[in-house]
Order: structure tokens, then C-alpha cells, then sequence
């Protein structure tokens, strides 16, 4: 008798398998194709304890924790249920318990241990691990598929650095080490590593078995609809649009200035987006006169960000007026209305009673010891920049400051600015967390990514604040109260968030955009025979 | 003639050496930059910064890192790279290939054209033909590269799709860079064949040979222009070389993963074992083309003859 209910029982399950596999053949039949992308930013290493910079290629192969869904919301991707301890020093997560690496290797606590220690290990070096470090202070195996991590202190962005750490196959990265990862990287994404061609491009095709994508961004069961995503290593702008128009791309930047081709063009689909970026000028705060917060305040109102947008971005970037973007959450629009904006009067009203006024009548500042008076601005040499630097100087000039622009490579710039010899520099920042705002201006950062030297106990107290506060509307007032800080201290003057304008093949089908930027090509497909 | 080779090799030891000694100490000492830096990116502590500093052995003294990469340099082995961690010696023997096919496409098919203007408008000197082919020369040669690159792919790739715009997967990928660097080569070519075939023309020998009563184009060809052609040899051999260590823009725009788009790469990276690499390739280059050269010089000219 028992032997025949595991009989039925056995027949039952097969019959629903070969069903769901039938269905799923159904679903991918007449979808697939190869998603060629031209991104010169993805020529890195694969390897994610290597590469600061995570792209398309560390998206494609390797999965996270946790994920973002449409309305930025945390979600799971190999975690399927989670909880926070009382005191916020210990997350607990439940692993979904089918995902497998793509040499076989299970996705399991003790492979995510794994990660978890290399990345926090300071040995490593690794960049995207760099907020582990001292934070983490243990992971502790539960069972097969749960795991606890014990932190130093409550930590607000773990969700976020946590969606952002890449899960590699501790067998592979121990078999290769990390001379070799790099070029065999093994992950459990939904594509697996194909072909890389140095500095030429890499190749992906679709993990067949993965099927452990997020719910939420995701439509339907089992592997990608592609066949295959290439990712191409070519920045020249005029280059990758003609291969965009020939279909040789399917998916590209497209450059301010050519916008209004690309929308012409039946064949391409264009998406208009802000970037979570933005466009700066820093103040290097420990080297005098920049010492003086009314003196960069001066700057700051002397700084037409509407006529910047317009000059440097054709009107497609979105003037900003404090230190956080629309497009990161905890940006708050009411700080606008406090932080200094376009007052050419009133710069030149603070830069006379600073002292800096027209000596010899030639229009511009001599500085209040009555010398020649020269403001060195460092920037990147590409011409985006100049550009920037260019409307900054002519703005600047008309209020008699006599900016000069100082055009240097971008290892160069970056290398300047940890010297603290530097003056005033323009740059950027891209994230997706106000956390970002501790690495500018975290006193350990000074000679790292603390390029203007600022730092101030009550903004570290500030920003500690908002970095553990993990209940949401607390952490946005936490961050609302850095923001009015960075705004009123100005050791920024902030200028623009970029347009993203990203042009589509319009033979590719079911493509979205993510809020965070991301190409969301989990439903993406070509029709094919 | 063996022996000389032999010496001009084993000169051009010391010489690279000497070349990527001072690449080595002006990369870490006269220019600004750091990959460590770079590599650290926006969350980058001092303490990060020096941690991926030690991984890539940069916190060595100077010294210690010069002899160490003399041992490896000794043995064949010039690193690897900081960006891609591959050794630096396949990442370059990748991308050479490339480079190699465009240089010596571009300077056969420009010197070819070049050659045959040249000889054409010198002789048929002060004539429309000679002055359609100056201002020919003079015009093609003053085109930018990257101007002639971007009007060959709007024409041939966007609007006649006739070639692709970009990539190196097959012969139709080398069409338009080839002929992006072979304009240029063919116009300095003939403008440099017509000067020196006028003047071989203008010498006693072709006098006493046409007096002779030569037939024209036993003249010209087997007696003016092997003359005419030691400084094109010259110029040619200086192309090579020069394309060899990287057609930097033409390799950009059109994508090609050539030495010259990797040196500007491993540059703007500050990818020292990388830079180090490329430098070694370019001054190989030069010293094995002016060998060359030089040997060509004595087929050419019997009266140079090396000991």
C-alpha cells in the first residue's frame, strides 16, 4: 500500500516537472539573442574583491543578497527570509535553498561565510568590502541555509552594502586564486562567465539553471530570455552611437549632444533619466584662505547653476543646491530653500568685506593683502569638464574672481586631492545611499576620499547618527540634519545632477530601466526563429 | 653583414633596458598618480589605500622594486597587470596582433599608392596631372585621423552599411582603419617619391642613360628609382615603427584592442607593469625596424655595404 502512494506520489511529481518544464520551453520559445552593450566603464576585472568599479559584467554573473525592487525597496535574492535582532547588532538570514554556483557548487551559509570574511578582511584590499571592515565582527553559521551576522554597531546601510556585495564560488576563487579569478570568474548570476577578450569585450551566456531571480523584477520562472550578452569595451562616444544606428550595439550611452539624432532615429528607443550622481566643485578646507566658510560660501552664490546646466548640459542635467542628489534617498527638496543660491550681489558684497576687492581696476579681486589674487581649479581633461570648468570661470569672473582652470588627467586630479596641497577641485560622485556622504567627510577619510578635507566632531556625530539610525523616517531627518550641516559649512559648492541617456535597439523587447539605473534584462528578449 | 646584425641585436638589449629604466623611475617618481588610489575608489580610508598598495607591491622601496622587476625582466617575465591581473605579456600579445595587421596593411597599401603617385606626377612634372597630385597629396595629408575615421564610418558603415563600425573579428573589421592610415601614409609617400625622383632624374647617370637611348621606362624604373627610394625606405621604416607602438586614435575609433589603445588605457590607470610593457614593445619596434631598414638600405643601394 505504501509502496504504491510513493508510486502515485513519484508519478505526480514528474508528471508536474515535465509540466512546468514544457511550460517554461513555452514560455523562452522564439525569445533569446545576443544583448550586445558598449560600455568602456565595464573593463575591469571580474574579480569583485579586485575591481572598485561593479558593472554590467559583476551584475550579469554574480548574485547578491539582497536586491532593490522597482520602488527601491530591499528585497531578497539569496535571502528569502531575514530579521533584525532588538539591538540592531545582528541580521539573521534565511537562504532560498535551490541556488547553485555555476561550477555545482551549492549557494549555501558556509560559501556566503565565505565571502563575507574575504570581504572584510582588510588583507584583501577589497573596495566594496571597505564598510565590513571593523563592522562585521563575525558570521556565524546557523544551519546549511542561515547564518547570522554579528555587527560592532548598529549599521543603517548594511541593506545597501549588502545588496552590492557580489557572491563569488569560494571552490573556484580557492582553485584559481585571485591571479586567475579574474579571468574565470564563477558566480551563480543569471548568465555564466563565456569568453573574455582583454580590453576587448566579454562574453556571458544565460545560466541555464538559474531560476532563484527576485520575484519582484522578475516575471516568469527559470533562466534569462538571452542567449547571450556581450559587453563591449569601446568608449568613444561618436563610435559607439554609429554602432548603436547600425545595430552592432544594442544598448549605449548616448552623448548630450547628440540626443535629438538618436530620438530621430526609428530604430533606436531612448531613455531619459537623472543619474544618481553629481557634479561638484570642492573646497580643499585645511589649506587657507578655503579655511574661511564665508569665503566658499562667496563661491557658492556667485554660482548660476541654472545657467550651468543650460551652458554645460544643454538643459538636460538638473541644477542641485545640496550635497545629495533627487535620485539617493534622503535627498530632501526643502533644503533648497535654505542653501545659498544664485546672488551675484551678495558674493560680491562677501568677497568685499572678506577683503577681496578691485585694487588696480582690471575687473577682477586682488586678495585682502592687496596681491594678485589667482583661484587654481583642478579638473579632468575630457571635454565634458572643460566645459563645466569653462561656464564656472566665466561666472565666477563676472563677480571678479579670477579662477584659473588647471586641466589634468583623472589619476592625476584623484591624486591631488589626497595630497591636501590641492585648492579647489571640480568632480563627481555616483551612489545609491546617503552613507555616501561619510566617505567625503569622515575625518579617517582625510588622504582618501575626504577630498576637501572637511571635518567637524559635530558632523562626524551628524553622520554617525544618520549611518545607524535604522528606522527609516528617523534616518531621513538623521540625514536631512547632515545635509543642512555640509549645506551651511560649504565645503562644497554643488552644481548639477547629469542626465542618464541610455539608447535601446528597438528590436529588443521588454527592456526596463531600474529607479537605480540598473538595465533590468531579466525579461529582456530579441525575437528569434 | 651577419656579424652586423648580430651587433645591432645585441645592442638593442642594453638600449630597451635603458629606455624602460627611466619609464619605470618617471612613472613613480615625476608623474602625478596612483593605482592604488585609483583602484580604492570613492570609499577609500589611507589604510585601504596602503593595503592595495602592499598587494601590488608598491609599498617596496624603490629600489627593491627595480630589482625585482630586473629578475623578472630577466627571465621573460614583465609583470602583471594592475588592472586586468593577467601577465602583462599576454595582455600584450593579444592586443599586438591587431596592430601589427593594420600597421603593415596601411603602410604597404599607402606606400604602394604613394609610390605611384609620386612617380607619376614627377614625371610628368609642372603638368595638370602633377599639380592635381600635389594638392591631392597636400590635402589628404592634412586631414586629421580622427575626422577622416569618424566621415569613413558615417559613409561606409552607417550610411552604405557596407563594413562595420567597429571590433576586429574579421578582414571587412580592418577595411576602414586600414584606409584611415594609409591616406596619410600615401600622401607623405608621394610627396616624398616625387622630390626624390625629380632630383635622381635631374643626375648624369639618367642623362648618360637616356643618351644611350634607353627606353623611358627602363630608365625610370630600373635605374631612378631605386635611387629615389632610400629615403622612402626612410620614412617607411620610421611609419612602421611608429604604428607598431600604436595607432592611438585609429585603434579608439574603431575599436580596435590594439597596443596603442592599451598603452592609453594602462596610462590613464596608472597600470605600471602594463605601461612598462608597452614601452618595451615600442622600443623593440623601432631598433628591429631600423634593422631592417638598414639591411633593405644595402639590397637597395649596393654601395652601402656594413661591416
Amino acid at each position: 500500500m505504501i509502496k504504491k502512494t510513493l508510486l502515485i506520489v513519484l508519478m505526480l511529481v514528474l508528471v508536474l516537472a515535465s509540466g512546468l518544464a514544457v511550460a517554461q520551453d513555452d514560455m523562452m520559445e522564439g525569445k533569446g539573442g545576443r544583448l550586445v552593450v558598449a560600455d568602456a566603464n565595464s573593463n575591469t576585472s571580474l574579480d569583485p574583491f579586485i575591481s572598485s568599479w561593479h558593472s554590467w559584467p559583476h551584475y550579469a554573473i554574480y548574485p547578491t543578497l539582497f536586491s532593490r525592487a522597482l520602488d527601491m525597496s530591499y528585497i531578497g535574492f539569496l535571502a528569502d527570509a531575514w530579521e533584525v535582532s532588538e539591538d540592531s547588532k545582528s541580521l539573521t538570514i534565511n537562504l532560498i535553498e535551490n541556488a547553485s554556483f555555476t561550477d555545482g557548487t551549492a549557494i549555501d551559509a558556509a560559501a556566503i561565510k565565505w565571502n563575507l570574511d574575504k570581504y572584510r578582511d582588510p588583507e584583501t584590499g577589497a573596495s566594496q568590502g571597505a564598510d565590513l571592515i571593523g563592522l562585521l565582527e563575525d558570521v556565524e553559521i546557523n544551519s546549511d541555509y542561515s547564518f547570522t551576522m554579528h555587527l560592532a554597531s548598529p549599521y543603517a546601510p548594511l541593506f545597501f552594502v549588502l545588496s552590492g556585495l557580489e557572491i563569488v564560488s569560494p571552490t573556484a576563487y580557492e582553485a584559481l586564486g585571485p591571479d586567475n579569478f579574474g579571468t574565470s570568474p564563477v558566480g551563480g548570476g543569471p548568465f555564466m562567465f563565456k569568453e573574455l577578450v582583454t580590453d576587448n569585450y566579454v562574453l556571458f551566456e544565460r545560466n541555464p539553471d538559474f531560476n532563484w531571480a527576485p520575484p519582484e523584477l522578475y516575471d516568469h520562472p527559470g533562466p534569462v530570455f538571452l542567449d547571450e550578452l556581450q559587453i563591449l569595451f569601446i568608449g568613444e562616444e561618436q563610435t559607439v552611437l554609429a554602432a548603436l544606428e547600425t545595430g552592432e550595439v544594442s544598448l549605449a550611452g548616448i552623448p548630450t549632444q547628440n540626443l535629438a539624432d538618436a530620438q530621430a532615429n526609428p530604430d533606436i528607443d531612448v531613455d531619459i533619466a537623472q543619474l544618481n550622481q553629481i557634479r561638484y566643485v570642492g573646497f580643499n578646507t585645511s589649506k587657507d584662505p578655503w579655511t574661511n566658510p564665508d569665503l566658499r560660501r562667496a563661491f557658492a552664490y556667485a554660482t548660476d547653476r541654472q545657467e550651468f546646466v543650460t551652458l554645460a548640459w544643454e538643459d538636460l542635467a538638473q541644477p542641485l543646491y545640496q550635497p545629495l542628489p533627487p535620485t539617493i534617498w534622503g535627498h530632501n527638496p526643502e533644503l533648497d530653500a535654505v542653501a545659498p543660491s544664485y546672488d551675484p550681489d551678495k558674493a560680491m558684497a562677501m568677497l568685499d568685506e572678506l577683503g577681496y576687492v578691485d585694487t588696480d581696476g582690471d575687473g577682477l579681486r586682488e586678495d585682502p593683502e592687496g596681491n594678485a589674487w589667482s583661484v587654481p581649479l583642478a579638473t579632468a581633461s575630457p571635454d565634458e569638464w572643460r566645459r563645466q570648468a569653462e561656464v564656472l570661470e566665466a561666472q565666477w569672473r563676472a563677480v571678479g574672481i579670477p579662477l584659473v582652470i588647471d586641466v589634468l588627467e583623472f589619476s592625476a586630479l584623484i591624486d591631488l586631492t589626497t595630497t591636501g596641497e590641492h585648492d579647489l577641485f571640480l568632480l563627481l560622485y555616483g551612489y545609491s545611499d546617503p552613507s555616501i556622504l561619510t566617505y567625503f567627510f569622515d575625518p579617517g577619510r582625510k588622504g582618501g576620499s575626504n577630498r576637501a578635507w572637511f571635518s567637524t566632531d559635530e558632523l562626524t556625530d551628524l553622520l554617525t547618527a544618520a549611518d545607524t539610525q535604522l528606522d527609516p523616517v528617523l534616518r531621513y531627518e538623521a540625514v536631512t540634519e547632515v545635509s543642512k550641516y555640509i549645506i551651511e559649512a560649504s565645503p562644497w559648492v554643488y552644481l548639477a545632477v547629469p542626465p542618464a541617456l541610455t539608447g535601446v535597439r528597438a528590436e529588443l523587447m521588454n527592456w526596463e530601466i531600474h529607479p537605480d539605473l540598473t538595465f533590468l534584462y531579466w525579461n529582456a528578449y530579441f525575437e528569434v526563429e | 653583414m651577419s656579424k652586423y646584425i648580430l651587433r645591432r641585436v645585441l645592442i638593442a638589449f642594453p638600449l630597451i633596458l635603458a629606455v624602460t629604466t627611466v619609464v619605470f623611475f618617471m612613472l613613480r617618481i615625476a608623474v602625478p598618480g596612483d593605482p592604488a588610489k585609483l583602484m580604492a575608489g570613492d570609499r577609500a580610508t589611507p589604510e585601504l589605500i596602503e593595503q592595495i598598495r602592499k598587494n601590488l607591491g608598491l609599498d617596496r622601496p624603490l629600489a627593491e622594486q627595480y630589482l625585482i622587476f630586473l629578475r623578472n625582466f630577466a627571465q621573460g617575465d614583465l609583470g602583471r597587470s594592475v588592472k586586468f591581473r593577467e601577465p602583462v605579456l599576454g595582455v600584450i600579445a593579444k592586443a599586438f596582433p591587431f596592430t601589427a595587421a593594420i600597421t603593415f596593411l596601411s603602410v604597404s597599401v599607402g606606400s604602394a599608392i604613394g609610390l605611384l603617385i609620386g612617380i607619376i606626377t614627377a614625371v610628368y612634372q609642372r603638368t595638370w596631372i602633377d599639380n592635381l597630385g600635389i594638392v591631392t597629396a597636400v590635402f589628404f595629408y592634412s586631414i586629421p585621423t580622427f575626422w577622416l575615421g569618424l566621415m569613413l564610418i558615417l559613409i561606409f558603415a552607417v550610411g552604405l552599411r557596407i563594413l562595420p563600425v567597429q571590433g576586429a573579428g574579421s578582414w571587412r573589421h580592418f577595411v576602414l582603419p586600414v584606409a584611415t592610415l594609409a591616406v596619410g601614409q600615401s600622401a607623405l609617400i608621394a610627396r616624398l617619391t616625387r622630390s626624390s625622383m625629380i632630383e635622381v632624374l635631374s643626375t648624369d647617370y639618367v642623362r648618360t642613360a637616356r643618351a644611350k637611348g634607353l627606353a623611358h621606362r627602363r630608365v625610370l624604373i630600373g635605374h631612378a628609382l631605386k635611387n629615389t627610394l632610400i629615403p622612402v625606405i626612410t620614412v617607411v621604416g620610421l611609419s612602421v615603427g611608429g604604428l607598431l607602438g600604436g595607432a592611438v586614435i585609429t585603434e579608439s575609433i574603431f575599436g580596435l584592442p590594439g597596443v596603442g589603445r592599451l598603452a592609453i588605457d594602462s596610462i590613464s590607470n596608472r597600470d605600471y607593469p602594463m605601461i612598462q610593457g608597452t614601452v618595451i614593445l615600442v622600443a623593440a619596434s623601432f631598433v628591429f625596424v631600423n634593422l631592417i631598414v638598414d639591411i633593405i638600405y644595402a639590397f637597395v643601394d649596393p654601395r652601402i655595404r656594413y661591416e
